[in-house]
């Protein structure tokens, strides 16, 4: 069968021997079928028994595998390496460790900070006594549409991939990560769960609106789950449950006004809306230049045509259960 | 040449007026006719969904109703409305008992969505109905020896799986519309990195940081102009550049195009009709 | 030295829901020590269901549920256990499910049940295709709830007792390579199976290695029918990867070159939902005759075929199964036929245990894939092993949190320690003429060749003595990295050396089993012998290091033995 040349390029670190980490290439023939965890063990095996990564089920659902190729965390087990090199355009592949942990040797990062945020979150069922039954005769009952809300996000296997791809932890400590906030999600609509809507306050705690919405974390799941639309559903709880005070909500809030009004956004009014007179003052010395450079609108927006058959069907949306 | 329901997105039709003006023009020049439906909505942003998931899809297949009414696809030049009717169109093709709850609903207002119609960005069918050669064949005034620096930000890419012109991990959409139009592309690292836009109003200074961490990307790249198929990228990076800068400490200015505004001048448009004056940082051609 | 009340071995769903019974009890002290992150553990990899008897969707009772066990056991199983498990098995389902486990639902709201081999009525709860995923998920969530002490990635290396009790054992914690000592009133192994000896043939993980057998034969404590494993009818023609029974469950067909169902000659009744050990039987003949498929690299199989059940109840049923086979065999279901062979999958046999995990030594409990209680007997129902797990987990964990509360601890001699550093370090200057990669895919070779599907005595003679030669040889391994941080290098090594002295037993048990039954198939004896052997093979070390053979009686309540038709 046909084979091709593939280097790869692989993250070699050792914090407790080496000062910085360095790159080492490896070159092997590759066939087609080959995935990146059997190029890293054929390298293991046949070039440098040294290099360390973690690997376990080799079918995707463990977790254990994912590192960052050509800059994109993914798992090694799913990823084929031609398609790797398709992709890019390149014969060289480089490897490397998933981004926002330390790392433990070469490939091997350590997920605790990431499992620390977990544990905060209350990652577990806490059951409503009126709902879960008190004997072990009888099961709770949760009807197929309930389980539809949050099915997609009990697939997470904790490989830990978006949050090394998030935008906001990368640049916010306390951020609660996008499988740790899609989890608080999870159960805030389990009507097994006693906190139920209550949880987005966990998800206030930990800077939920500071999520940028990039949609990597999305791109990255191995399992096609999209924990930045739990985020915003958690974030959509928090606002129904009445924590409205704060400029994410009101930001929302001023989306939904303008759409009953006009059906368009009213730009000019949205820091006014957003944060009040303090979002004028912020905003100022740029609303003074878009004036003058002509971007600036008038405040009063015109309807869009047939707006009513906009705000019926916002109507019987919010009316939908 | 192809018709479209042109869909400009609050940005443009707001705050952003130069890309509306922008966006026309290329389109007539290039025979590109654009039908701007007057009972389109504010796509809400993905912020509906915050509010409640299923009146954002109701929203937008309101939206992309109207369109299939017409009989056109939608254009788009904003990423964040790619991304939203996208979005809505992915839920609604792919799960019928939601898609027929919304129709319920649209059959109470006379409307209806069937999933014929599709959603693209304006950069997109340029290259569909173009393509290079036929774009590099219109050019009247090549870029040549002007170095531009491809920022896609994220909703013309991200997720993959409901946007998926390209791959996301490495487009090259941008780099071809900008070497057909003559010019070189500045290599960059952040060019598939947020700008933070929609943390903008809870977050202002994690926004700004990531706005800055780009412009300086783009500095260090040797760009002589950064170009986005976005508006709110734009809205961070041109409107904002100053602070953003700021919050990264540094100074500088680096002009930022919309990708009708630099299409518009290898055509040769007029810069009036493209709006240029109205950029916050100035561009000079 | 650490020390613990109970020290847990392995963060599966047996290790975890023992955990969780015993952090019910006030006071103790209990650490999960695993060899990987606890939810990167196999149980994780188990798609299809759990049994249990509750009767949802048709009339059905723990009864049923039991003979079902026992006739697929091939009457092998003990039957007061397999009684207990079956009637265990609804409070328990219902036990996870008020912890919050996502279980696929009827319309009514209850679990939805589906059929799966070897049951005679629709008995297996499942969460679409990621039933043990959900299970390891929530128990885990469970455990954080409940604040248990996990030790993540130390790998236990030898179990330490003084002929009559548990004293604790000696383990390196992989970050760090440092060896420790920890002293522990009790100690329940759950380490998981052994079906990588088959290295290039299997559904397991890289890691199911049989640390716990291995630890156990080599602390003089008996392993039991260890000829017994399975091979599962359906893994992915290149890798072994596991195509769930639950693609059969819904309908899937099994065809040959022929273009026939050919489990029609097999099992007419059953057709593709007989149990694993007929339908692997068949899928091989298929293909010894002639009537399997053959790729370019030389890799035989045959078809499961799901086309016909359209693309809608593909993606909401088995979606994990559809991207499986696109991401490691290329092939979409929904359009093409799946290439599959048998693969080794689960380990029957292991650690000698009663009906409450005990073992020999007074404190050592093993629970699981690594032990045998026996509930699966000669061949275990899909659907089984998830619930063998959290059964005995649950009742091992009970009975061992009751028993350390009596109890105080023994000592524990340093030396243990000691003696496992310099195992170590004698690792480290071995001449090196021998290659792991090699010698591994040698045993996979040897025990496909003597151990596997078909076996007959002189080919197992044969594997016996190549089996014994690689214990020998990889005296002659050396490991080449010489960092003590995270050496995956020396943890391999480790666990290859687990691998042959399992595969021994396997071989052994094999050639004394003179008799067909379940998934141990002789073609020399190819009928069941109730008369010789309907017992228990148990295999221990002796003082002098060989092996030894003795059967123990199959326990017998409510069902005789009777010819197993399906």
């Amino acid at each position: 069968m046909e084979k091709r040349e593939v280097t790869f390029r692989i993250f070699r670190f050792n914090p407790k021997r080496d000062e910085k980490p360095c790159y080492r290439d490896y070159k092997l023939p590759v066939p087609k079928g080959m995935t990146i965890l059997e190029a890293l063990q054929f390298i293991k095996d046949n070039l440098d028994p040294t290099l360390s990564f973690r690997a376990f089920c080799r079918s995707a659902i463990c977790g254990s595998c994912a590192v960052k190729i050509n800059g994109f965390p993914k798992l090694a087990c799913k990823t084929q390496v031609l398609n790797e090199v398709e992709k890019f355009g390149t014969d060289i592949l480089t490897v490397e460790p998933i981004d926002n942990f330390p790392v433990i040797r070469d490939l091997i990062v350590d997920w605790e900070p990431a499992i620390e945020k977990l544990r905060e979150v209350y990652p577990y069922l806490i059951p409503d006594p009126e709902v879960v039954p008190h004997t072990l005769e009888e099961e709770s009952r949760v009807y197929p549409g309930e389980l539809k809300k949050f099915d997609i996000f009990t697939d997470c296997i904790l490989c830990t991939s978006c949050y090394s791809a998030c935008t906001a932890v990368k640049i916010d400590e306390e951020y609660g990560g996008p499988f740790q906030l899609a989890r608080s999600y999870r159960f805030a609509v389990d009507p097994r769960d006693a906190l139920k809507k209550e949880r987005a306050k966990v998800g206030l705690a930990f800077n939920m609106w500071n999520c940028v919405r990039c949609e990597k974390c999305a791109d990255v799941c191995p399992k096609h789950i999209a924990p930045v639309d739990g985020i915003m559903k958690l974030r959509g709880l928090s606002i129904e449950i009445g924590k409205r005070d704060n400029p994410g909500a009101r930001h929302v809030m001023a989306f939904y006004k303008s759409l009953l009004e006009s059906g368009m956004l009213n730009e000019v009014l949205l820091p006014l809306r957003t944060k009040g007179i303090k979002g004028i003052i912020e905003n100022l010395p740029l609303g003074v230049m878009m004036i003058l450079k002509g971007k600036a609108h008038s405040p009063i927006v015109k309807p869009i045509d047939e707006h009513e058959t906009l705000v019926g069907v916002m109507k019987a949306a919010m009316e939908v259960e | 040449m192809a018709k479209f329901a042109f869909y400009p997105g609050c940005a443009a039709k707001g705050a952003s007026k130069e890309l509306y003006e922008s966006t026309v023009a290329v389109a007539e020049e290039l025979g590109i006719e654009l039908l701007e439906l007057p009972q389109f909505s504010c796509c809400g942003a993905g912020v509906l969904e915050e509010i409640k998931d299923v009146m954002d899809i109701a929203v937008n297949a309101r939206n992309l109703a109207y369109a299939e009414r017409e009989g056109l696809n939608i254009v788009t030049v904003c990423s964040t409305c790619l991304l939203v009717l996208r979005k809505a169109k992915f839920h609604l093709d792919n799960d019928d008992e939601l898609r027929e709850g919304v129709n319920e609903i649209l059959s109470r207002f006379g409307l209806r969505y069937e999933g014929k119609v599709e959603v693209k960005h304006f950069h997109w069918i340029l290259l569909d109905e173009l393509g290079e050669d036929g774009l590099r064949e219109r050019v009247k005034r090549p870029l040549s020896g002007l170095k531009v620096y491809p920022y896609y930000g994220c909703h013309t890419v991200r997720p993959e799986s409901v946007l998926g012109y390209e791959p996301s991990e490495n487009p090259q959409s941008l780099e071809r519309i900008i070497r057909a139009l003559g010019a070189e592309v500045a290599l960059g690292e952040r060019r598939l990195e947020c700008c933070g836009f929609h943390a903008f109003w809870p977050a202002p200074q994690l926004s700004m940081k990531l706005t800055g961490m780009n412009l300086k990307d783009a500095k260090i790249s040797g760009a002589d102009c950064i170009v986005t198929p976005c508006p709110l990228c734009h809205m961070n990076l041109d409107a904002n550049q100053k602070r953003a800068l700021k919050a990264i400490g540094e100074s500088f200015q680096i002009p930022v195009l919309h990708l009708p505004q630099l299409v518009g001048i290898a055509l040769g448009i007029d810069e009036r009709r493209l709006g240029l004056q109205r950029n916050i940082v100035p561009v000079r051609c | 030295m650490l020390q613990y009340d109970i020290v847990i071995v392995g963060a599966g769903g047996g290790g975890l829901y023992a955990a969780l019974e015993t952090s019910k009890k006030k006071g103790l002290k209990v650490a999960v020590i695993s060899k990987v992150f606890p939810t990167r553990s196999h149980t994780g990899a188990a798609q299809g269901g759990i049994n249990a008897a509750l009767g949802n969707v048709a009339p059905d009772s723990p009864e049923k549920h039991s003979y079902d066990t026992v006739k697929g056991s091939d009457f092998l199983a003990d039957q007061d256990a397999v009684e207990l498990m079956c009637e265990t098995a609804p409070k328990i389902i219902r036990e996870m499910e008020h912890m919050g486990l996502p279980f696929s639902r009827l319309e009514d709201g209850r679990i939805a049940q589906r059929p799966f081999g070897g049951a005679s009525f629709p008995r297996t709860c499942y969460a679409a295709d990621k039933t043990g995923h959900v299970m390891l998920q929530t128990l885990y969530e469970q455990c954080l709830k409940n604040n248990v002490t996990f030790l993540d990635e130390w790998f236990a290396l030898s179990l330490v007792h003084n002929g009559e009790r548990i004293a604790g054992i000696v383990a390196v914690d992989l970050k760090t390579g440092e060896v420790h000592g920890i002293r522990a009133k009790a100690v329940i192994l759950a380490t998981g199976g052994h079906a990588r000896i088959y290295w290039k043939r299997t559904s397991n993980a890289l890691g199911n290695t049989g640390d716990g057998p291995a630890m156990a034969l080599r602390a003089g404590i008996p392993l039991k029918d260890m000829e017994f494993v399975q091979f599962h009818p359906t893994g992915l023609r290149r890798t072994g990867i596991l195509v769930t029974e639950g693609a059969r469950g819904e309908g899937g067909y099994l065809i040959n070159n022929k273009g026939e169902r050919f489990m029609k000659r097999y099992a007419p009744e059953k057709m593709e939902l007989a149990p694993r050990d007929l339908v692997s039987r068949a899928i091989e003949t298929e293909i010894l005759e002639g009537r399997g498929f053959k790729d370019d690299e030389g890799n035989e199989f045959v078809y499961l075929d799901l086309r016909h059940l359209g693309r809608k109840k593909m993606l909401e049923r088995l979606p994990q199964i559809r991207e499986l086979a696109i991401d490691f065999e290329g092939v979409d279901p929904i359009e093409e036929p799946i290439p599959v062979r048998p693969t080794a999958h689960y380990s029957m046999g292991g650690i000698d245990t009663d009906i409450y995990g005990r073992t020999r030594i007074k404190g050592l409990y093993a629970v699981g894939e690594c032990a045998c209680v026996s509930v699966h007997g000669a061949n275990r129902l899909g659907g089984n092993s998830l619930l063998d797990i959290v059964v005995f987990g649950k009742i091992a964990g009970e009975d061992a949190a009751n028993y350390v509360s009596e109890v105080s601890f023994i000592p524990f001699e340093e030396s243990r320690v000691r003696d496992e550093e310099e195992r170590i370090e004698s690792l480290f200057s071995g001449d090196g003429t021998e290659r792991l990669a090699d010698l591994r895919n040698e045993l996979s070779d040897v025990m496909t060749y003597g151990a596997g599907i078909f076996r007959e005595e002189k080919k197992m003679r044969e594997t016996l003595e190549k089996v014994r030669e690689i214990k020998e040889r990889a005296k002659r391994l050396k490991i080449e990295d010489t960092e003590r941080v995270f050496n995956t290098n020396l943890q391999q090594t480790l666990e290859f050396l687990n691998m042959v002295e399992v595969a021994e037993t396997i071989v052994l048990g094999a050639i004394e089993r003179k008799e067909s039954r379940g998934a141990h198939f002789r073609l020399d004896y190819p009928k069941r012998d109730d008369e010789n052997f309907l017992k228990h093979s148990i295999i221990e070390k002796g003082e002098d290091g060989d092996l030894r053979i003795s059967w123990k009686p199959v326990k017998i309540t409510k069902f005789q033995p009777e010819e197993r038709k399906y």
